[in-house]
């Protein structure tokens, strides 16, 4: 509803550019100049109409959709973040818990070499802690996880070699994020091979798929990510007793370790521990 | 100096970055994830180039966590942690002023011609990001914190280590160039108000 046609009264002032305009709408111009362009203002709808597209520019801006962070930018950033992390708190700076975990990652890979894995074994960094190793289907052999579980900074020492039980590594609350998690056999791929001699299995129980996705069903009821299922999983001894620790992407961000006692099935899923990984 | 308390689950930034300087290994994740999407729009609306935008956000976020015990409380977390990440963008962008930049990711083959009625939010995101690009980046990175971002003039201010006044003096330059790049998507929007004729029509009338 603009009246004021472009006239004479208007004239009298000759119209601001747009900068000035636009300056003004800011609240940047000093009180002579603002108080002129107020004045031409009152009296030409042509100015005011320009004025208005400022707004509009406004207004877009502030609605424009977010940007959020892609998921392969955050993990590169956590990943950077982690390796300036110290191993533990006070301790030498100088290292990190990636430097120790790409230590242990290498020692694994050596490891699986002596057991005949030479193409099997590179190590991709899950965050800070956990190594998330990709399964080459044809070759791998469990032993090769089992035995990379040796603690990199000797805290708390998992002692797998010499229980009776040494076909499950064993981890505790201190030592669990250093757990090796197997990529690719939770997607329909099928178990591993395993050493002749026995030893121990990566899936455990769970190497049936329906009774692992009827525990997934149950883990996803207690723990609230359902973000998907887990990213993978491995058959160990936590604090003693048998149990499976379940690697979930809970956020673009943050994985979960999330460990269940190993008679985890549909209608019974007895949370052990959880633990956030980066 | 107000001094936060620690009652429930939410730690605030501050004490993230407190209990960070302290040897908590994941408070300064903590932050980050609480902050990440709105550091990354600023990173990536500033530079424009995802990779520069991600190593922008990458060094400028290590500098933070080896600098947080200098930080001071007379700024929020939240605007250290832009200024930082925002002075990192421009360096990037002074450094490599003469790379051309790339597009945002969003963007697919534009074909405005095809859709004269309504713009989807995507299109006139992209239309957008692409009339920025023209802009200065100082103009562009001001316009990104106060009118995209919702920060005040002081926390820009503040963020870009310039005066109140030449922030608003930027944002009022950029948007001032917007509406020029992008008035002709405002009036696919919405029809042209009636009584006003473009300038040029009211030269060519009796």
């Amino acid at each position: 509803m603009t009246s004021a046609p472009p006239g004479p009264s208007a004239a009298q002032t000759e119209h601001p550019d747009l900068d000035t305009l636009a300056d003004f709408d800011a609240g940047v111009l000093g009180p002579d100049e603002a108080g002129a362009v107020r004045g031409h203002l009152a009296g030409c709808a042509r100015c005011r109409q320009e004025l208005t597209g400022l707004d509009a520019v406004r207004s877009m801006l502030r609605d424009l959709p977010p940007v959020p962070m892609p998921p392969v930018v955050e993990d590169r950033i956590f990943a950077a973040i982690a390796a300036q992390r110290p191993v533990e708190a006070g301790g030498d700076p100088g290292r990190s818990d990636a430097v120790a975990d790409l230590a242990s990652a290498r020692r694994s890979r050596r490891r699986a070499r002596r057991y005949g894995l030479a193409a099997a074994g590179t190590a991709v960094l899950v965050g800070a802690a956990v190594t998330l190793v990709n399964l080459d289907r044809t070759t791998q052999r469990y032993s090769a996880t089992q035995q990379a579980n040796e603690p990199a900074t000797g805290a708390s020492a998992p002692s797998a070699a010499t229980e009776s039980r040494a076909e499950l590594p064993s981890f505790t609350r201190q030592t669990i994020k250093r757990v090796p998690i197997l990529a690719g056999v939770m997607n329909g791929a099928s178990e591993p091979n395993r050493p002749e001699g026995g030893g121990g299995s990566i899936l455990g129980p769970m190497a049936d798929q329906t009774r692992r996705l009827a525990c997934e069903g149950e883990i996803s009821r207690t723990v609230p990510f359902a973000d998907g299922p887990a990213l993978g999983v491995q058959y160990i001894r936590f604090e003693g007793e048998p149990a499976l620790v379940f690697l979930y992407r809970t956020s673009d961000t943050h994985r979960e370790l999330v460990v269940v006692g190993a008679d985890c099935s549909a209608g019974a899923a007895r949370l052990l521990y959880r633990v956030a990984v980066s | 100096m107000t001094g936060t308390p620690r009652t429930g689950a939410e730690r605030s930034d501050i004490d993230l970055l407190r209990a960070h300087v302290a040897g908590d290994p994941w408070a300064f994740d903590a932050l980050v994830r609480r902050h990440k999407d709105r550091l990354w729009a600023v990173a990536l609306r500033t530079v424009r180039d995802p990779e520069e935008a991600a190593d922008a956000v990458q060094d400028a976020l290590i500098s933070a966590y080896r600098a947080a015990g200098s930080f001071r409380a007379e700024s929020a977390v939240t605007t250290w942690l832009h200024r930082i990440v925002v002075n990192a963008c421009l360096d990037r962008v002074r450094r490599h002023a003469s790379h051309p930049t790339v597009a945002l990711p969003e963007t697919g083959p534009g074909e405005p011609a095809e859709r004269r009625d309504r713009l989807a939010e995507q299109d006139v995101a992209i239309v957008v990001a692409e009339a920025m690009a023209q802009l200065p980046v100082e103009q562009r990175a001001a316009l990104t914190l106060v009118d995209i971002q919702g920060f005040s003039v002081a926390e820009t201010a503040s963020m870009l280590g310039v005066a109140a006044g030449t922030v608003k003096s930027r944002c009022a330059r950029g948007r001032a160039r917007l509406a020029v790049l992008l008035g002709p998507l405002r009036n696919l929007d919405a029809p042209a108000p009636v009584g006003t004729a473009s300038p040029a029509a009211r030269e060519e009338a009796p």
